[in-house]
C-alpha cells in the first residue's frame, strides 16, 4: 500500500506540472502582446505629460504618483523599458526621465527590498538611463545595492554607477563589495564594467590609487589591469609596484605587463634583470618580462632574449622567441640560436619565424 | 521447497519495492527540480539577470577526430560561426584512415609547420602539425599516431594555448552563443573547474550559421524516442545533480574544463572507454583529496547539437560503449562509494549510477527470471502483474512528457502540435520497448569488452547541413 501512495502522489504532482506547463505555454505565447499592451498604455500617459511637461517644465504630481505605483510592478517596468527602447524619442525620453528622478529615487528604495531578481532588473534599467536619472540620492541607493546577495544585482548596480560617471561612488561600491563575504566579482567582470565608466577616467583612476591598499590582491590586480587598458600615464606608480619586492607577485606581474604595453626607458633595466634571472622559482617574472620586452629596442634587449631562449622553462622560451620575432630580426641575426646545439631553443625560434612567414604570405595574398 | 521459493519471492518482492520507490523518487525529484529550474532560468533571462556583456575568457576548442571526413568541415565551419572573440580551434586527427586531415587542410588552406609542443600529459607522438591564421580565429590541425579518443584529447590539451579548453565531438554543431554561455559559470564563481553544456539531438533541426531556424521532432522513430530520452535523462537529472555539485558526467560532446586542474589531475585516461565520465569523477576525487574548493557545473542554455543514431544497430553500439565506460569508471573509483570524504558524490551520485545505471539491466533480468519462476510455481497474480506493468509504463511516460513539456521554459524551443502528438505516442513505446532493448544491450555489453579497448566508437555519419 505504501508504494501505491508514492506512485499516486508522484503521479498527481507530475500531472499537475504537465497541466501547468501546457497552460504556461499558452500564457507565454501571449506575453509579447501583453507587454506591448502595457507599453501602449504607459506611452499614452507619458505622451500627455511630455506635451504638458515641455510647456510647463514639470510633470504633474498625479502622474508621478501613478507612475510610481505602476513601475513598482516588475511587469510594468519591463513594459516601460520596452516603450523607451522601441518607441520613444531619445531627446523626449531624456527630458521626461529627468523630471521623474524623484519617482525613481522612491522606486530604488522599493526595489532594494524586493527579491534579488527584480532588484537586478531595476539596476539594469537604471544603467540604461543613467544620464537622465542621476542624482546624489540615487547614487547612494545604488551603492547599497552592492550588499545584495545576487551577483547579477551587484553587476548591474556597478554598471549603473559607472554609467552615472561619479568616481567616488564607484570606489565606495567596490569597497562595500570587498567587505561583504562571498560577494566578489570575477576580475574580468570588474575590468569590463570599469571600462564603461562614463565620467573622467583619470579622475576614477586617481580615486582608485587613493584607496588601492584597501582592496584585496585579487581586486587590486583587476584595478591595475583596468588602468593598463585605460591609460599609459601611470608609469611612476607602476614602476614602484614592479620594483617593490614586498608586494604580491600578481601585482608586480600586472605592472610588468603595463610596461609591455607602454614602453618606458625607466623600466627597461628592471625588465632586463628579470629576463636574465635564471632562478627557476622566479620563472614567471622571467617569462612575463621576456614578453614585455617585445617593444623595447637595443642590443642588450636582443642579447637578454637570446639568453632566455636557453631557459629550462617552456614559457620563458616561448615568450622570448615571440619577442625576438617581434623585433623583426633576420635569419642571419638569429643564427646563433638557429644553428646552436639546443634543440628546444632552435625549434621554438624556428616556429616563430615560420609563423611570421605564414602571416606575410597571408598579407601578400590579400 | 515451495516454502523456500515463497520466501525467496517475498525477499525479491521487498527488494523490488525499494528499488522502484528509489527510482520513482529520483525521476520525480529530477523532473520537478529540472522543470522548475528551467522556469526560473527563463525568468532570470527575461529580467536580464545574466552576464550578457562581452566578458571573454580565452578558450581552446579541441575536436578529436577519427575517420570524420564526412562531417569535419561542417563542424569547423560551425565553430567559426560562434559569436565569441577569444578562442582557437584545434583538430586532432587520431590516425584516421580516411581523408579527415586532407579535407581540413584543403578546406581551410592550412600550412605545415614545425611547432614545438609542451607535453604536459603523455600521448602518442605527433606526425605533422598544420596551422592557419586566415580565419576569424587560429586553426591548428594535429596529425598523430592512433591512440584513442582520450589520447587525442590529451594531445589537444598539450597543443592548446589558452587556460580553458572545450572538447566537442567531430559530429556535433555548437549553437552560435554556446561558448559565451558555457563560460558564464566561470565568471560567476571562481571555484568552477568544469562546466557541462546541454546536448540535444539535431536530427530534425535546421541550423543556419549556428542558429536553429526550425526545430521539430525527427521523422524517424528511433531518433524521436531518443529526443524524449535526452529530455528526461540528460536535462532533468543533470540539473538535479548540479544542485549539490554532484554531476559525475559531462558529455564528451560538449564540456569546458580548466586546463591546469585537468593536467594536475592527470588528464584523460586512455585506458577507459568512458573518458568523459572518468575525467569528471577524477576531478571530484582530485579536488576533494587536495581540499581544494571546486564546483562542477551544468548549464542548460549552452547548447550543442549532436547527431543521434538513426539505426538500431548504431544505437546499440553507442550504448554498449557507454555502458562499458560506465563500468570501467565505477570500478576504478569504487572507493568513493559511501566515503564521507567525497560527500554527496559518494553517497548520492555514485550510488545512483551504480544501482540505476550499471546494475539496472541485471536487476531487471533478475526481476524477469523471478516472474517466470513465480509463474512456474503458480505464485503470481497475473492481472496484478499486468496492472503493475501498466502503472509503471504510464508513470514513466508521464514523467517523460513532463520533461518534454519543460522545453517551453527553454529560451529557444517552441512546442508544435504535431510534435506533442508524436511525443505522447512515442513515450509509451520508448518506455515499454526501447528501454528493454537497451537493457539487453547494456546487460551484454561487458562480454568481451577488453578486446575493444582504445577503439573509437563508429556510428554511421550523415553529412551535417551547415548553411
Amino acid at each position: 500500500m505504501g508504494s501505491e501512495i508514492f506512485l499516486y502522489g508522484y503521479g498527481i504532482v507530475c500531472i499537475s506540472m504537465l497541466i501547468y506547463n501546457i497552460l504556461y505555454n499558452f500564457y507565454s505565447r501571449s506575453s509579447n502582446q501583453r507587454l506591448e499592451k502595457h507599453a501602449e498604455k504607459l506611452s499614452k500617459r507619458v505622451q500627455v505629460q511630455l506635451q504638458n511637461g515641455v510647456r510647463e517644465g514639470v510633470v504633474a504630481l498625479s502622474h508621478q504618483r501613478y507612475m510610481r505605483r505602476k513601475l513598482s510592478k516588475i511587469t510594468q517596468l519591463l513594459a516601460f523599458e520596452h516603450f523607451l527602447e522601441e518607441e520613444a524619442d531619445p531627446e523626449e525620453t531624456r527630458v521626461y526621465l529627468q523630471e521623474m528622478r524623484g519617482v525613481f529615487q522612491q522606486l530604488a528604495e522599493i526595489y532594494r527590498r524586493r527579491e534579488s531578481t527584480q532588484a537586478a532588473y531595476f539596476c539594469y534599467f537604471l544603467s540604461h538611463h543613467a544620464k537622465a536619472l542621476e542624482t546624489k540620492e540615487l547614487r547612494e541607493k545604488m551603492v547599497s545595492y552592492m550588499e545584495k546577495d545576487s551577483l547579477y544585482c551587484r553587476v548591474h548596480a556597478l554598471k549603473a554607477l559607472c554609467a552615472f560617471g561619479d568616481p567616488e561612488s564607484v570606489v565606495d561600491a567596490l569597497l562595500l563589495m570587498e567587505r561583504k563575504q562571498g560577494a566578489e566579482l570575477h576580475e574580468k567582470v570588474i575590468v569590463e564594467i570599469l571600462l564603461i565608466f562614463q565620467g573622467e577616467a583619470d579622475l576614477l583612476i586617481k580615486w582608485l590609487w587613493k584607496d588601492m591598499k584597501h582592496f584585496s590582491v585579487r581586486v587590486q590586480r583587476a584595478l591595475l589591469d583596468y588602468i593598463r587598458f585605460q591609460s599609459g600615464k601611470y608609469g611612476d606608480e607602476m614602476l614602484a609596484i614592479m620594483e617593490n619586492e614586498a608586494l604580491d607577485k600578481e601585482l608586480r606581474f600586472a605592472a610588468i605587463r603595463y610596461f609591455g604595453k607602454y614602453p618606458d626607458p625607466r623600466a627597461k633595466d628592471t625588465l632586463l634583470s628579470f629576463t636574465r634571472d635564471l632562478d627557476s622559482l622566479k620563472w614567471e617574472f622571467t617569462a612575463i618580462s621576456a614578453s614585455s620586452l617585445a617593444r623595447y629596442e637595443g642590443a642588450d634587449v636582443v642579447e637578454a632574449l637570446i639568453a632566455a631562449m636557453y631557459s629550462m622553462n617552456w614559457y620563458v622560451r616561448y615568450n622570448a622567441a615571440a619577442s625576438l620575432e617581434a623585433h623583426g630580426l633576420s635569419y642571419g641575426q638569429l643564427l646563433e640560436v638557429l644553428q646552436g646545439d639546443d634543440r628546444y631553443a632552435r625549434d621554438m625560434l624556428a616556429y616563430q619565424l615560420e609563423v611570421r612567414k605564414m602571416m606575410q604570405e597571408r598579407r601578400s595574398s590579400g | 521447497m515451495r516454502d523456500f521459493i515463497q520466501f525467496f519471492l517475498w525477499t525479491v518482492e521487498g527488494l523490488f519495492v525499494l528499488y522502484m520507490i528509489g527510482y520513482a523518487s529520483f525521476l520525480f525529484i529530477s523532473v520537478t527540480v529540472g522543470s522548475s529550474d528551467l522556469y526560473a532560468a527563463k525568468r532570470r533571462n527575461l529580467l536580464k539577470n545574466e552576464l550578457s556583456d562581452e566578458y571573454y575568457v580565452p578558450v581552446s576548442i579541441i575536436v578529436p577526430a577519427h575517420n570524420e571526413a564526412v562531417t569535419i568541415e561542417a563542424t569547423i565551419r560551425s565553430l567559426l560561426a560562434l559569436e565569441y572573440k577569444l578562442y582557437e580551434i584545434i583538430v586532432v586527427d587520431d590516425g584516421s584512415t580516411d581523408d579527415t586531415s586532407k579535407v581540413v587542410q584543403e578546406a581551410f588552406h592550412m600550412w605545415k609547420i614545425h611547432r614545438p609542443i609542451q607535453r604536459r600529459i603523455s600521448c602518442q607522438p605527433v606526425q605533422a602539425i598544420y596551422e592557419t591564421r586566415e580565419w576569424k580565429v587560429p586553426i591548428t590541425l594535429v596529425q598523430k599516431k592512433n591512440g584513442g579518443k582520450a589520447d587525442a584529447l590529451n594531445m589537444g590539451i598539450n597543443v592548446s594555448n589558452y587556460p580553458y579548453f572545450l572538447c566537442i565531438d567531430a559530429d556535433s554543431v555548437l549553437q552560435y552563443d554556446s561558448l559565451e554561455k558555457i563560460v558564464r559559470p566561470i565568471l560567476e564563481d571562481s571555484r568552477v573547474v568544469a562546466v557541462g553544456g546541454a546536448v540535444r539531438p539535431c536530427n530534425g533541426a535546421e541550423i543556419r550559421k549556428g542558429r536553429v531556424v526550425r526545430y521539430r521532432m525527427p521523422n524517424k522513430l528511433l531518433p524521436c524516442m531518443q529526443v524524449l530520452e535526452y529530455d528526461r535523462s540528460f536535462l532533468a537529472s543533470r540539473i538535479l545533480f548540479d544542485k549539490f555539485n554532484g554531476n559525475i558526467i559531462i558529455s564528451g560532446a560538449f564540456g569546458l574544463f580548466q586546463k591546469n586542474t585537468v593536467i594536475e589531475a592527470g588528464g584523460y585516461d586512455e585506458t577507459t572507454m568512458g573518458e568523459d565520465m572518468e575525467l569528471v569523477v577524477k576531478l571530484h576525487v582530485y579536488c576533494r583529496e587536495n581540499h581544494r574548493p571546486y564546483r562542477i557545473r551544468y548549464v542548460t542554455d549552452a547548447i550543442c547539437w549532436t547527431q543521434v543514431p538513426e539505426k538500431l544497430r548504431d544505437l546499440c553500439k553507442q550504448r554498449r560503449r557507454w555502458h562499458i565506460g560506465l563500468f570501467q569508471c565505477m570500478m576504478k573509483y569504487k572507493n568513493i562509494l559511501g566515503n564521507l570524504k567525497y560527500g554527496a558524490v559518494g553517497f548520492i551520485s555514485y550510488l545512483y549510477f551504480l544501482i540505476y545505471e550499471l546494475f539496472s539491466p541485471y536487476i531487471e533480468l533478475l526481476g524477469l527470471l523471478t516472474t517466470l519462476l513465480a509463474f512456474a510455481v503458480d505464485l503470481i497474480n497475473v492481472p496484478f502483474m499486468i496492472l503493475f506493468f501498466g502503472i509503471y509504463v504510464v508513470y514513466t511516460a508521464i514523467l517523460s512528457l513532463t520533461a518534454f513539456f519543460a522545453r517551453i521554459h527553454t529560451i529557444d524551443l517552441k512546442l508544435f502540435f504535431t510534435d506533442v502528438l508524436k511525443a505522447i505516442g512515442l513515450c509509451v513505446i520508448e518506455v515499454s520497448c526501447l528501454r528493454f532493448i537497451m537493457a539487453w544491450v547494456r546487460m551484454t555489453a561487458l562480454i568481451g569488452y577488453k578486446k575493444k579497448k582504445n577503439q573509437w566508437g563508429r556510428i554511421e555519419r550523415q553529412k551535417i547541413e551547415f548553411r
